[in-house]
């Protein structure tokens, strides 16, 4: 056997640990054994190169070809190798999170657009809160676009009649979703309309009109943390969605409207965001006992959730110095997060799986933004 | 009710998955004596390498069109073991299907090519 010779099968063996571990076990020798006849056929060093020139290419291809099928078997139902990528996200996450809330939203939607790509790809089989972030994260990009744009008018209108073309199909869903949808949607316009009255230097139809826009992104995606509760089934779910929800209160609070902001360093932050966790354990409670049941619960995180603005507005006024808000601030605040309780109410709506309420067997096979056929497949963009 | 899968339900197929089921139309046979076949009918346009060979032999094996036979040696080569393959009944239906309609195709193109269209 020439040198040449052995070096091409040395090379060729080494080549083919690039395919994946099944196919290899099963086909590598055999490859191998192919090759090796190959390689006996060959005469001079043209000859080697034309052998060469030949299976690289065909390496390649079919590389590509028993990787993607690979992937597809072994991740299409349980996106293990998504656990391995959890420190990178949550990592990032914080990062973001630090920066500002602006940031931090857009990597949610970031992750949310990744995994919408892959399973629109076929590689993973996202799961429903996946997605859900995924249309939040497009609807954040339009509406940031629409934000960017309001210098020009026509293309920020022609993005919001895109998404409203879009949306139409969800105005068309029956039942509590249609109206669940419907609410979101109206409360962004009433939450528009008081920051026009209590804003009024920041007039203009534009900027009210990008206000809205942009409140009716955050509150599709704010919908996004109580509706990874999902992950965790029963009354652990729940419990799980409760800071969320005061978190994005304490968002809401401190928010900059010009830089979009939160002062992490700030103990008043620290102390908002760890007061709802303290008081986790009581709702844990409460969500077992069921005594309130699903109405319940929601009256009484938005009497928490209010009380948690007041506090931290007067927590504002005590530690910063700044000018205490007045109510009509603090309504508007409640306003604005109103549209959160929605995205809660559809979170208990499918923890309860309730076969015996038909209306909401509809929401467990749908979500905000899209419809989940029998087979799985998202409707919602289905041509 | 379940529906009894039929051999166009698999048609058209790749170029490699046929001439594979070809080279195998006269008997069974291992990858080299494969590829050199398909080689020689094709006249050298298909050149399958290790890759797509077994590829296509994978796949092919996973929906019945073939199975392994057994593993000997090749008189004509040498003494090394070989992994043979033939094509199952399922394999020849659809290879037979697959051969009328490359018959019906290449007789519409020699209608057409020929005067009158007849």
């Amino acid at each position: 056997m020439g040198r040449l010779m052995s070096l091409s099968l040395w090379l060729y063996g080494l080549l083919l640990w690039l395919y994946p571990a099944d196919f290899r076990r099963e086909y590598a020798p055999l490859m191998k054994q192919l090759f090796r006849d190959q390689c006996r056929t060959v005469t001079g060093i043209g000859g080697w190169g034309r052998l060469w020139l030949r299976i690289l290419p065909d390496l390649a291809a079919s590389l590509w070809m028993e990787q993607m099928e690979h992937w597809r078997r072994s991740h299409m139902e349980r996106p293990r190798a998504l656990i391995w990528l959890l420190p990178g996200l949550i990592g990032t996450g914080l990062f973001f999170f630090q920066r500002d809330t602006l940031s931090f939203y857009i990597w949610i939607g970031g992750i949310g657009i990744v995994g919408l790509a892959l399973h629109r790809l076929g590689l993973i089989r996202a799961p429903l809160e996946l997605k859900l972030a995924g249309y939040g994260g497009l609807l954040m990009l339009a509406t940031l676009a629409a934000m960017l744009s309001l210098y020009l008018p026509s293309l920020g209108l022609g993005i919001w009649v895109l998404l409203l073309i879009r949306l139409r199909q969800i105005g068309q869903l029956k039942g509590q979703q249609g109206k669940l949808l419907g609410l979101v949607f109206l409360s962004t316009g009433v939450w528009g309309v008081l920051r026009f009255i209590n804003v009024p230097d920041e007039s203009g139809l534009l900027a009210v009109f990008g206000q809205v826009l942009f409140v009716g992104s955050w509150s599709l995606q704010a919908a996004m943390p109580a509706l990874a509760g999902m992950l965790w089934p029963g009354r652990f779910g729940r419990a799980m969605v409760l800071p969320s929800v005061f978190a994005l209160g304490a968002t809401y609070t401190f928010y900059d409207p010009g830089y979009f902001t939160f002062e992490m360093s700030s103990l008043i932050t620290f102390t908002t965001v760890l007061f709802p966790l303290v008081l986790c354990p009581a709702w844990f409670l409460l969500a077992r006992e069921h005594r309130a049941g699903r109405r319940g619960l929601l009256v009484l995180w938005a009497v928490m959730l209010f009380s948690s603005i007041l506090m931290a507005n007067y927590a504002r006024t005590v530690m910063l110095a700044l000018p205490y808000e007045n109510m009509w601030t603090n309504l508007e605040r409640l306003a604005s997060v109103v549209p959160h309780f929605f995205g809660l109410w559809l979170a208990l709506a499918v923890y309860d799986r309730a076969e015996t309420k038909p209306e909401l067997n509809a929401v467990n096979a749908a979500a905000p933004v899209s419809s989940v056929d029998e087979q799985g497949e998202d409707r919602l963009f289905a041509h | 009710m379940d529906k009894t899968p039929s051999p166009e339900d698999l048609l058209p197929l790749t170029p490699a998955v046929f001439h594979i089921l070809l080279a195998l139309a006269d008997g069974e046979k291992h990858g080299y004596s494969i590829m050199q076949e398909v080689q020689t009918v094709s006249a050298g346009q298909i050149k399958m390498g290790p890759g797509t060979l077994y590829g296509s032999i994978k796949r092919m094996l996973e929906s019945g069109l073939i199975t392994e036979a057994d593993e000997r040696p090749d008189p004509a080569m040498d003494d090394e073991r070989r992994r043979y393959y033939r094509l199952t009944d399922w394999g020849r239906r659809v290879f037979d299907a697959e051969a009328a309609r490359l018959t019906r195709l290449v007789t519409l193109v020699q209608a057409k090519r020929l005067p009158g269209g007849a």
